[in-house]
């Protein structure tokens, strides 16, 4: 592992097992320019951990390779101790991981419980065959498919929305959605991006319950995000990235404190 | 033909209004004046069979292909050659017309489907063409322009099944089973799977789709239905020529699957009555023909986007709008 450019004050996990994340000198290049440079940093299971940074750092680049929709240029990444950054997007849902889009990627000619139980596609097996002959056990699985898709729709609190076509649900409705549709393929790590972008107050708070409540029943959580109000209360750790780089990592209060974060966010007050 | 699966919204209302339409086809035989008629149906289940599999192509997957028609002839001459010149039986022609449209589509969708884009129109206009070129040119094979003669009627437990109301049965029930099974595979997992990703690739990928390997599979199933609409044709008109099967029909089926309404179950229903009537009716114009398709096509995407089917809606809602106080 290489050492970061600034070290900023690195808080250890609070427990020393094998994080179930882990990023090692990850590189991003983008026509010669770094959008993410010499990156190493774990995400310990259970945990929040929250990525911020000023436009531009590196945060969503971070995000599309940890769950595989560009390749890194150089470094790797590890889940579960096992290397997989040259796993393609769709595989490495199926070993436990999901993502939430910043701009929202919902499937609109589809219903609420719909989009829902597309996001259990890895939890199925029913092939073209056996959807078009409807065996038994296609439907069998159709069946419980849709229970699950059911529940995980009340555990955002959209179950009575689950036959309306997902055109005709509200901003703050798509993004518990796009959380269900995440949730359905019953993730250990989840990796959301700007979940609160856009939300009025009363429906950060709420995503802020429910991403809790997630993370209450087993669910690891990265968070890209750009409110700080979501930001320092769910979050157990942060990271703060600028130039794609790690200038802090740690608990709310200890970044909040860091030079180098206000310096980013705030710039140099050279008065001082 | 009930769904066993309380399913909700469109699908059980689909299945029942299937189950009643198919119903209703039976009568159609009785209610045909003469052998005319009855053969325009058999034509409509024909291209009620092309335009259904190219519409869940690229009306619920999103695909372009622009070979629909080469499918069709490849299943077509497949078919035919095997029983015409080597008096194979036509049911084993099925089996090579199933196997050779599944091949084909597999070979050019693997590659073609890797890459975004319009790959798949590219590479499917080009084997097309050179389907078309293959027709006509395997003279000893296909009969070239002049076209493929004596190919055997189909017969069924010692029954011939001619260009009559047995053939119209037998159509009846083949492209029923196949709107039945796109019905199945629409509520299905993989079929969940194909819309979404014509609505968003990147989704589908996020929620573990391997998107690659859905589109190559809804491509080679789209081509082996139209390999077996090909197989009707030849067996029922015991002749095929290339024209029917080169690029511009390929078009004018993207066409009639356009106006009937993309990504709707019942466009095709529609569209494909289109396809079967119109000729009919414009046969006085039959060099305008192709004008008056387009010139539809523009007026119906201009003002129904959604096609006939999706106008039929349109109109639904439009009234429910009017009795509401």
């Amino acid at each position: 592992m290489s050492t970061p450019a600034h070290d900023g004050p690195v808080m250890t996990a609070p427990s020393a097992k094998a994080p179930l994340l882990e990023a090692r000198a990850l590189t991003r290049m983008f026509a010669g320019l770094a959008a993410v440079q010499e990156l190493s940093f774990g995400v310990t299971a259970g945990a929040i951990k929250a990525v911020i940074g000023p436009n531009g750092a590196g945060k969503t680049t971070l995000l599309n390779l940890l769950s595989g929709f560009i390749e890194p240029t150089a470094g790797e990444i590890r889940l579960d101790d096992r290397r997989i950054e040259a796993m393609p997007a769709h595989a490495r849902v199926r070993h436990g991981m999901a993502r939430t889009f910043q701009n929202l990627q919902v499937f609109g000619t589809m219903t609420a419980l719909e989009n829902v139980m597309v996001g259990r596609h890895v939890r199925g097996r029913a092939g073209f065959l056996s959807g078009m002959f409807r065996t038994p056990a296609s439907r069998r699985e159709s069946d419980s498919v849709r229970a699950a898709a059911e529940k995980t729709l009340a555990l955002v609190g959209l179950e009575r929305r689950a036959a309306t076509p997902a055109t005709d649900l509200s901003f703050g409705e798509l993004k518990l959605l796009e959380l269900a549709r995440a949730l359905a393929s019953e993730p250990r790590l989840l990796l959301l991006d700007e979940p609160a972008a856009g939300l009025a107050l009363a429906e950060t708070d709420r995503m802020a319950g429910v991403i809790r409540g997630i993370n209450a029943s087993g669910v690891t959580v990265v968070l890209v995000e750009h409110n700080m109000r979501l930001v320092m209360s769910i979050s157990h750790d942060i990271l703060v990235l600028n130039f794609g780089r790690r200038i802090a990592e740690g608990t709310a209060a200890a970044i909040q404190a860091e030079p180098a974060v206000i310096e980013a966010y705030l710039g140099r007050d050279d008065d001082a | 033909m009930e769904a066993p699966v309380p399913s909700k919204g469109v699908s059980r209302n689909s299945y029942r209004t299937f189950a009643i339409v198919w119903a209703l086809l039976l009568l159609f035989p009785v209610a045909a004046p003469n052998n005319f008629i009855l053969n325009l149906g058999i034509a409509w289940f024909i291209s009620l069979a092309l335009a259904g599999s190219l519409n869940l192509l690229m009306g619920y997957a999103g695909q372009i292909s622009l070979s629909h028609a080469a499918f069709y002839g490849l299943g077509a001459y497949a078919s035919g050659v095997l029983s015409a010149k080597f008096g194979v039986s036509p049911w084993l022609g099925l089996c090579a017309a199933l196997a050779l449209t599944g091949i084909a589509a597999f070979l050019i969708g693997w590659p073609s489907l890797k890459l975004r884009g319009h790959y798949l129109a590219m590479a499917t206009l080009g084997f097309n063409v050179i389907m078309s070129v293959l027709f006509v040119e395997l003279r000893g094979l296909t009969g070239g322009p002049n076209g493929l003669v004596n190919v055997p009627s189909l017969s069924l437990f010692g029954y011939e099944i001619g260009a009559d109301i047995r053939f119209y049965l037998f159509a009846w029930l083949v492209v029923g089973l196949m709107l039945l099974l796109i019905l199945n595979l629409l509520d299905s997992r993989m079929g969940r799977a194909l819309r979404a990703l014509s609505t968003s690739e990147l989704a589908a990928k996020a929620n573990g789709i391997n998107v690659h390997a859905v589109k190559l599979g809804v491509f080679v199933l789209s081509a082996m239905m139209a390999g077996v609409a090909g197989f009707l044709f030849v067996h029922l008109n015991n002749f095929a020529s290339p024209e029917t099967f080169d690029f511009a029909a390929s078009v004018m089926l993207l066409v009639v699957v356009a106006l009937g309404g993309t990504g709707t179950y019942w466009g095709p229903f529609l569209g494909a009555l289109l396809h079967v009537a119109l000729p009919e009716a414009l046969r006085a114009f039959s060099d305008f023909e192709i004008l008056v398709y387009g010139v539809s096509l523009v007026l119906v995407l201009l003002f129904f986007p959604g096609g006939l089917s999706g106008a039929f809606s349109q109109l639904r809602r439009l009234g429910r709008r009017r009795s509401a106080p």
